[in-house]
């Protein structure tokens, strides 16, 4: 008893220390601009509280072992798809679904897609990809280019947009066969930052940092969607009355669209050879060698499809915004996707669309905590991962049975050296 | 006996790390059909050897040359990493188990099949589209695993995560991924080492089935009640050197294996 209260105490001791270096420039030394001037503010308060309070969480968290929660119930596992997938589809629908409701849906939408993009990498092959957003940006690129140049629409680029970004995920893999662990996550890295800042000086081509503007938005079946109802718009067509919603229902729905043909995809490789080979790369390289399967066509598989599924995303949000520029294709993007392939159960589709909910959702609920955003959601982060490392949906499922086999425990499951 | 064709053979096969020699020269022919051991003190190359013949290691020199009954041969220590269980088809297992511990046993089989299945399923799009073409051979993999696992006394164990399977059952079931991987030459390192006697002697009878149903088995075997019981030859190697061969009655009183194992000083072997 004496010796778990001293190492609880020592932990905690640590973790203030951790906090005290950490909040000292963040919180205690704030910066406050009077009318003439600037002042560097001393706040010895709140910086103590803060320490105080993260002292005081991790002594409790070493000294009371916190139990697992209950793992959640089959019925719910087995009903949790089905449901998400109908709420999904008649979100738009909804009463009190508005613009700026429906724009958070195609957010969280576009980065599901993305983190079951990169959970092929990450989560089957269980190779550490730091650099996603490289291909996200390819995607977007090459459709605004090929757009603009070749006066094709949203529809035709998108194969050229999946292809462009798949070549990209097989140029990156090439270099990084031989990379495991920590050494393929600095490459990856790089990669992502070289794709930005050739974007960024490659001002012929790319515009640098204007970017690119005027890409074309999505049609239906050649039908626009512009706020009026004219002729050959989807609102004249159809006869209803003119809105500027219907734009914002169609890319919802174009999303919700892509982002379930990858779940779809991903969810039959699963069963296929080459799903398999995924996981049996994550799980034993070298006994995946010694079954005769290629591991590096295996590996540049993974990374193909994952980069070409990151290129869909891309030229989707590029026909989203219809402008695109570098600065939306920072290493942030590539934390957060990975944040949410990690946060929702590597390899588990649903847990990584419950954590791009989370994630995308949650910090759009935050805001009422103005400034302390930040501090409330990186908490609300540290506290999920505590009380379920391995990820919301923390085993795996069998990708066949033969009776009823429930989810594997995550303990058993590896994560990858590399 | 000398007509028989030899399966494998293995010509002055040298492996150096550094300033070490681990294997020196080593020939050595295993023939189809029958289970070839291959003893030896701890440190005695056993292990190096095979990883040398599954193409883990490239040789520093010496040839080894698989021979199938159809007549193709296949260089092994000049293939590809991934071709020798793919086309030369010499399927090995692990001193240390390795099995993919987070997917189930049926898993595990079917993860060893991949060459097979991506085949007989016609290619990745009848797969994707679940077309009756690859459905049948999906069922058909199904329907070879459970025959396996059956063979290894693992059937009600399908749907166990391997991680979660006691010692002895992942060493059968180690053995069943790599015949589930149809193997001409089946290279089993040290199969029975942590199982108990009644294991051992159970393993044994599994090998010898095995054999009997035309899988030619190279095996490296601390367990001398199993070695001595099955193999049809022995290999022995001391210091990366073979030092004899012969069948179980010859190498049970050869004195130089005695020697080896019993450490007598040299001049006395």
């Amino acid at each position: 008893m004496r010796a778990a209260l001293r190492s609880a105490l020592r932990a905690g001791l640590v973790a203030g220390l951790v906090a005290l270096g950490l909040f000292t420039p963040l919180v205690g030394l704030r910066i406050d601009q009077a009318a003439s001037a600037t002042f560097l503010t001393w706040h010895p308060w709140a910086l103590a509280g803060l320490v105080a309070a993260v002292t005081l969480a991790r002594f409790l968290t070493a000294l009371v072992r916190i139990p697992a929660p209950p793992a959640p119930p089959a019925w719910l596992g087995r009903a949790a798809s089905p449901a998400l997938i109908a709420l999904a589809l008649v979100f738009p629908l909804l009463p009190g679904v508005a613009r700026y409701q429906l724009d958070l849906g195609v957010l969280v939408l576009t980065y599901v897609m993305l983190g079951w993009g990169l959970n092929i990498v990450v989560g089957l092959a269980g190779l550490l990809d730091l650099g996603y957003v490289a291909f996200y940006a390819v995607g977007a690129y090459s459709f605004a280019l090929i757009s603009g140049s070749l006066g094709l629409g949203f529809w035709a680029c998108l194969p050229i947009a999946f292809g462009a970004a798949a070549l990209c995920g097989v140029l990156l893999g090439f270099p990084v066969l031989r990379l495991r662990g920590d050494y393929l996550a600095i490459v990856t890295l790089a990669f992502g930052e070289i794709i930005r800042i050739v974007l960024l000086n490659w001002t012929s081509l790319t515009g640098g940092p204007n970017g690119i503007s005027g890409i074309p938005r999505p049609t239906l079946f050649g039908l626009q969607f512009t706020a009026g109802a004219g002729p050959g718009s989807f609102a004249g067509y159809f006869n209803l009355a003119p809105s500027a919603l219907y734009r914002f229902q169609f890319l919802y729905y174009i999303i919700l669209g892509l982002a379930l043909l990858v779940a779809w995809i991903t969810a039959r490789l699963r069963r296929l050879p080459i799903g398999r080979a995924w996981e049996a790369l994550r799980e034993d390289e070298i006994a995946a060698r010694a079954l005769g399967i290629n591991t590096t066509a295996t590996r540049l598989s993974a990374f193909a499809l994952g980069a070409g599924f990151g290129g869909l995303a891309g030229a989707f949000f590029a026909t989203r915004q219809g402008f695109i520029s570098p600065e939306s294709f920072t290493f942030m993007e590539s934390a957060i996707v990975l944040a949410i392939v990690v946060l929702g159960g590597m390899g588990s589709q649903i847990g990584v669309a419950l954590a791009a909910l989370v994630m995308i959702g949650g910090f759009e609920l935050a805001r009422d905590f103005a400034e302390y955003r930040m501090v409330v959601f990186g908490a609300a982060l540290v506290a999920i991962m505590v009380l379920r490392p391995r990820g919301l949906a923390g085993g795996r499922t069998p990708s066949i049975a033969i009776g009823t086999a429930g989810p594997i425990s995550g303990t058993l499951v590896a994560q990858g050296r590399g | 006996m000398g007509a028989e064709p030899p399966l494998l053979e293995v010509r002055d096969l040298t492996m150096q790390f550094g300033g070490l020699r681990a294997v020196d020269r080593v020939s050595l022919t295993a023939r189809a059909g029958q289970i070839t051991a291959i003893i030896g003190p701890n440190g005695a190359g056993k292990t190096t050897l095979f990883n040398c013949l599954t193409g883990f290691y490239r040789p520093t020199s010496g040839e080894i040359t698989l021979t199938h009954p159809t007549g193709a041969r296949f260089r092994l220590d000049r293939l590809p990493g991934h071709q020798v269980a793919a086309s030369a088809r010499v399927v090995r297992t692990f001193q240390n188990i390795r099995l993919f511990a987070g997917m189930t046993a049926l898993e595990n089989l079917l993860t060893a099949q991949h060459n097979a299945l991506m085949r007989a399923g016609g290619g990745f799009l009848p797969g994707l589209l679940g077309l009756p073409s690859w459905r049948r051979a999906e069922q058909a993999a199904i329907a070879a695993s459970l025959t396996l696992l059956e063979e290894v006394g693992l059937f009600d164990r399908a749907d166990t995560p391997a991680g979660a399977l006691p010692y002895g059952d992942q060493r059968r079931l180690e053995i069943a991924r790599a015949l589930a991987a149809d193997p001409i030459l089946l290279c089993l390192d040290e199969p029975a080492a942590g199982l108990n006697p009644r294991e051992s002697d159970a393993l044994a009878s599994l090998l010898e089935r095995i054999r009997a149903q035309g899988v030619s088995i190279l095996l490296i075997e601390h367990d001398m009640s199993v070695v001595m019981r099955i193999s049809d030859h022995i290999i022995v190697l001391d210091h990366g050197t073979r030092i004899a061969e012969g069948p179980p009655a010859a190498i049970r009183d050869n004195r130089a294996v005695i020697a080896a194992y019993l450490g007598e000083p040299e001049a006395a072997a």
